[in-house]
């Protein structure tokens, strides 16, 4: 994994696709255009591991459903704050060479459970115009059989009885580190900005203008390799005890490849490209304490690798608890319907609670 | 030995031991009336906190949550908050965090408590400006203030604890915080003031008066975890005033607590070998996988203080065994090495530095003149101990035995200050005093242990051949014994030699700085400090006769609109060289001395803007504002060059000084809402230098979070602290290469060549903390639940001295990893 080769894929993964025979998109201009400022930040990882693994991220406030914004906002002055700890089984299983020949590939569970922690905060400037932000963190387990190490120690060899130390998994071809792979870190903190441009009893739109900076450990899976910019549109129907929640958007970020480290022509295992987002939930209040929710996230990559531009969509029952107006408690549990895809989490489970400090007539609903 | 092999182990002790908690005549002088009496009040929710009607003691905090509870979400008054912004001594008079003339943050105790804060270390980590790290492994942790080690000046009320001979600040558990009534940090230079060692930042802390306790208050708990094991803890504070019919009234205040822990067991390799300071940098030698056994750790504190009338003695007396689990060059605490089982001996290990100072201080605190003057002065004699003991080499299998040393060093200030304020006319007020202190250390010798056999078996150690356990084998000047020869070598047991020589010095000092307030929302402050070294180590290259110091502030403070300040400020401070630094000596494990160091300068250009803002809009009581932006410079840098200590850039491609040019953001936010507090803190900082370049080893961007959120109010509360630190870059060796050792044993040992440089790239860290407590009896009863470092974030510590070689420290020093700790406590009586 040394020589010029691989010091110019290592530079620049996008050329080293061409270089591997794979067909560059043609297509995907305007959205590499879009992303362009965003990709400034940084020149091309090598070996990424800039995936947000977090496909479910909660809402901002405490008048959106789990992870399916409403148009709904916090009043004017309202300080609130939304917590939610999150696990995700099997969230990233891309097909990898298995340490330490690298001779054989198979299809690896790489992370086996991530667990996240969300604290979110919100504040209505207005009625109608909320800003919010959420300091998440996060924690992986991994295979640790795929994983490799930093430090691989050889026998010695005869006549001079020495041999140098390697590295094994993904920790091949990366600048050398005495460190592993940190088990937990910080995750992309994000920065929101809500409007309500239309509210009646029955119909609410907005919009979501949500911003990621790149602040997450990007060599541990926990963090995007730019900011990212998330606009989404939003929907609401509201009935007497029905509440539905459409988001149609889009994550514009600069592209992210993970190479496998064995194979010197630097085959990708794995891209992130901007993506087209939707969300859709429905809540059913069924007693003034209890409610019961569906809700659906997907996802829609654009400009990827044909093999990694598999739709993804998650799916998670909701319960709600309301004791109290200023609080709001909620569980979710559900998982990926896309098999195929390399994040497809098996399974996720969401627990949380919300609070303001004044909240708007009738409570955190 | 690396803190002490280090760079910047400087400074004589502080210049500044000055007044704690001045009673500010200022209230009336700041409205334009020295006379005092004849202030015009105005509404509390807008005076300043320098009005003498606020009292100078903070409210009863019997219970001590009470004075919170009641300040409910309606409380429009601010008076509270107030109390919260004000500064006791740090500035040496009673002022304002908005109105003082340098930056400065208050912690007090009712935070403290609330946010589960165990440490003073964990308190200092929230506040912007400041990390904290350690070095020498996990022997020696210290504060950094501006990414600068050792640069901060400990004051217990009001007393420096700079140790002159190490500067090895003790701020870990080693501080009682349930004896403090506030921290207060100030960030910059504090030269002017507080003198020598003020270089780069002052932690002064003040302690508790009995009327803050009146009674008793007591606590005990016990916590486990990978970060810290089996710690358990037990404390019980007494204050009380008496107020005789006739005389003077009498307080008293007495502390003790007593814990005991164990340090984490951390895993990693067996070092066989590597260089010891101060020869050049070699290979450093690796060879069995272990974990690190240190023995348990215990502490026991004394702490107390006797008020009559107007005098005040102080007193501490702390005692204890401060095991730790890492030594210098990140060996592990381990014993023996066992070469049947194959594994070091399971025997606990001491690996340790028993840092403690004892000091008495008798305080004499009056006013005169209708409160025109105030007088505080102090005599004190301050004991710093500093007992080194620890590995240099862990057993393995070439040296079963290992390899540890021991010195006792410790060092002694004795001296008096006067601290005065006095209004004068055309609003003015000045500050004023000086101090005298003679501060020594004797001679401490070190000893190595070449030869324990500790756990193992006596089969075991009569295996081992003769020669396993000479000091010949090791890289020491062991001196020889009488009747030596060359055919036949003896050695004086132990290899006692010097590591220190003896050394003192003298220190006087005197200082003035007047506050002008021209128009009543401006201040112009400025302040001039001339200070000597004299004696054995006297100063040398000062400005004023070589031994003299002379420093200079000026600030300006304007209270441009409603609750808003803007402030510029300059401050200078220095520190003259530690005993360590002039006299240690260069053949025992350590850098040699120079006795023909000068001193270090600092300087700081800073500029403020602070605010109060959202006062009682909707459920937000108040919003608290901070940004600052500081460009500090440092000169003449003691560094280590050529295996001694100098002043000179560590490059040596010229004769100029060591320099630093520190660019720094720091910024604060507390929001006060409803009965939750909410505090940011965020900190940027870029610090150039001439002979490294930048200095790649500190966070550039450091984000702290932190709330008390009431779930029940006045019951059941929840706390929480997130601590996010950006990425950065620590050198270290790069095992390399494998070889077997001894050769065809099938043993094999990794090496790390000089030129095996890694940057080890330091991901970010989010370290979390959460805690509930939880208060009954109408808070005589509380218990709270604190879980530290909840995602067990493996994180690794700055390298402060950015060692490029690297040397002292070759690989990552981890932070501790997750705990918890369970505590009841209250009020009896």
């Amino acid at each position: 994994m040394s020589g010029p080769m691989d010091l110019h894929r290592q530079a620049n993964p996008r050329q080293q696709l061409v270089r591997s025979g794979q067909r560059l998109p043609t297509s995907r201009v305007f959205c590499l255009a879009a992303t362009l400022f965003l990709s400034l930040a940084g020149n091309p990882a090598r070996a990424d591991r800039s995936f947000d693994l977090m496909l479910t991220p909660q809402s901002t406030d405490a008048y959106s459903m789990i992870t399916v914004e409403r148009a709904q906002t916090p009043q004017q002055y309202e300080f609130g704050i939304q917590t939610t700890f999150g696990w995700a089984r099997n969230p990233f299983s891309p097909t990898l060479s298995i340490p330490p020949s690298g001779a054989d590939q198979t299809r690896a569970n790489l992370i086996g459970n991530q667990f996240t922690l969300d604290l979110g905060f919100f504040f209505g400037l207005t009625k109608w115009l909320s800003i919010a932000a959420v300091m998440p963190v996060g924690a992986n387990t991994y295979d640790e059989e795929v994983l490799g190490l930093s430090t691989v120690v050889s026998p010695p060899i005869a006549p001079n009885r020495l041999a140098s130390t390697q590295t094994s998994g993904l920790y091949r071809g990366e600048p050398r580190q005495s460190i592993d792979i940190a088990r937990s870190g910080l995750r992309d903190p994000r920065l929101a900005v809500k409007v309500r441009f239309f509210t009646s009893k029955h119909v609410e739109l907005g919009t979501l203008l949500d911003l990621t900076l790149p602040f997450g450990d990007r060599a541990s899976f926990l963090g995007e390799r730019t900011a990212t910019f998330r606009p989404k549109l939003l929907f609401g129907i509201m009935a007497s005890r029905l509440n539905i929640a459409l988001n149609f958007g889009a994550i514009v970020r600069g592209s992210a490849v993970l190479y496998d480290g064995y194979n010197s022509m630097g085959i990708a295992r794995y891209q992130t490209m901007p993506e087209l987002t939707w969300g859709a939930g429905a809540t059913v209040f069924l007693h003034r304490l209890i409610s019961l929710g569906l809700e659906g996230i997907g996802h829609i990559p654009i400009g990827a690798e044909p093999q990694f531009a598999t739709p993804l969509a998650t799916l998670l029952g909701t319960v709600y608890f309301r004791a109290l107006d200023k609080w709001r408690l909620y569980i979710a549990g559900g998982g990926g319907l896309v098999s195929s895809s390399e994040r497809n989490a098996q399974g996720r489970l969401l627990v949380g609670f919300s609070y303001s400090l004044s909240p708007r007539e009738g409570g955190l609903r | 030995m690396s803190a002490l092999r280090h760079r910047s182990m400087q400074t004589v002790g502080a210049a500044a031991l000055l007044a704690a908690s001045l009673i500010d005549v200022a209230s009336a002088w700041a409205q334009g009336d020295p006379g005092g009496g004849e202030a015009k009040k105005s509404p509390t929710s807008q005076r300043s906190v320098t009005d003498s009607s606020f009292d100078v003691l903070l409210p009863d905090p019997e219970p001590p949550s009470e004075s919170g509870s009641k300040a409910g979400p309606s409380s429009d008054s601010g008076g509270d908050l107030d109390i919260a912004d004000r500064v006791l001594s740090a500035a040496k008079s009673v002022t304002t965090v908005a109105e003082a003339p340098s930056i400065i943050t208050v912690v007090r105790a009712d935070e403290i408590q609330a946010r589960g804060y165990r440490t003073l270390t964990q308190v200092l980590e929230t506040i912007p400006g400041w990390h904290t790290t350690t070095t020498g492994g996990t022997l020696f942790p210290f504060s950094l203030v501006r990414g600068t080690a050792q640069a901060s000046l400990l004051l217990r009320d009001g007393v420096s604890m700079f140790d002159p001979a190490l500067n090895l600040t003790q701020l870990g558990r080693i501080i009682p915080l349930e004896t403090l009534k506030v921290v207060e940090v100030v960030n910059g230079p504090g030269g002017v003031l507080w003198g020598a060692n003020s270089f780069l930042g002052i932690i002064n802390l003040v302690s508790k008066d009995a009327d803050d306790i009146n009674g008793v208050e007591m606590g005990f708990g016990g916590g486990h975890g990978e970060g810290t094991r089996e710690d358990f803890r037990a404390w019980v504070l007494f204050g009380k005033s008496f107020r005789p019919k006739r005389g003077p009234k009498i307080s008293i205040v007495q502390h003790f607590s007593a814990e005991t822990w164990l340090p984490p067991s951390l895993p990693g390799l067996l070092t066989v070998t590597r260089s010891a300071a101060p020869s050049p940098p070699g290979p450093q030698v690796w060879s069995d996988l272990s974990s690190s056994n240190p023995a348990r750790a215990w502490l026991i504190n004394l702490n107390g203080k006797l008020s009559i009338g107007p005098v005040t003695l102080y007193y501490s007396a702390p005692f204890g065994v401060q095991n730790t689990s890492l030594s210098t060059g990140n060996n592990l605490a381990n014993g023996a090495f066992d070469p049947l089982t194959g594994m070091s001996v399971p025997t606990p290990q001491r690996n340790l530095t028993n840092g403690f100072e004892r000091f008495v201080t008798a305080q004499y605190k009056d006013r005169f003149l209708r409160d025109r003057l105030g007088v505080d002065a102090k005599l004190y004699a301050v004991q710093f101990r500093r007992e080194i003991d620890f590995v240099i080499l862990p057993g393995t299998r070439p040296n079963p035995p290992g390899l540890t040393l021991n010195t006792p060093v410790e060092s002694y200030r004795a001296g008096f200050s006067v601290d005065g304020d006095a209004a004068l006319p055309a609003r003015n007020k000045l500050l004023f005093g000086g101090d005298v202190f003679h501060e020594w250390v004797p001679q401490a010798d070190l000893h190595f242990r070449y030869a324990e056999t500790e756990g193992l078996s006596a089969q075991v150690a009569a295996m081992l051949p003769p020669e396993s356990t000479l000091p010949s084998r090791l890289p020491l000047n062991c001196p020889l014994a009488s009747g030596s020869t060359l055919s036949n070598l003896q050695f004086v047991p132990d290899c006692p030699v010097p590591f220190i020589f003896s050394a003192s010095r003298t220190t006087v000092a005197l200082y003035v700085s007047d506050q002008f307030r021209p128009f009543s929302r401006l201040t112009i402050d400025g302040g001039i400090r001339y200070q000597a070294g004299l004696g054995q180590r006297a100063y040398r290259g000062a400005p004023i006769g070589g031994n003299g110091q002379l420093l200079g502030s000026a600030a300006i403070v304007w209270n441009f609109w409603r609750e808003m300040h803007l402030k510029a400020n300059y401050a200078g401070g220095f520190r003259s060289p530690v005993f360590n630094n002039t006299d240690s000596n260069g053949a025992a494990v350590q850098f040699g001395g120079n006795r023909q160091l000068s001193n270090e300068d600092s300087q700081a250009f800073q500029g403020e803007w602070n605010a109060r803002v959202l006062r009682n809009i909707g459920p937000i009581r108040a919003l608290q504002l901070r940004v600052d932006y500081a460009y500090t410079q440092l000169k003449g840098l003691i560094v280590i060059s050529q295996g001694s200590y100098s002043n000179r850039r560590q490059d040596g491609r010229d004769n100029a000084p060591s320099q630093r040019h520190i660019h720094s953001v720091e910024a604060a936010a507390k929001l006060y809402a409803g009965e939750s507090t909410w505090t940011l803190g965020y900190t940027f900082l870029h610090i150039q230098t001439n002979d490294r370049g930048l200095l790649r080893s500190m966070p550039q961007h450091t984000l702290s979070l932190g709330w008390v959120l009431p779930l029940i109010p006045s019951w059941l509360d929840l706390n929480g602290t997130l601590l996010l630190v950006s990425s950065y870059d620590d050198p270290n060796r790069f095992r390399s290469t494998t070889t077997e050792n001894p050769p065809g044993s099938g043993a094999l040992v990794t090496i790390g060549n000089f030129s095996d440089i890694t940057f080890d790239r330091l991901p970010p860290q989010a370290q979390l903390n959460l805690g509930a407590r939880a208060r009954f009896l109408r808070n005589r009863l509380w218990t709270s639940v604190n879980f530290y470092n909840v995602l067990n974030q493996r994180a690794y510590y700055p390298d402060p001295f950015y060692d490029v070689a690297p040397t002292l420290e070759t690989t990552p020093t981890p932070i501790p990893g997750w705990s918890f700790f369970l505590q009841v406590g209250g009020k009896p009586w």
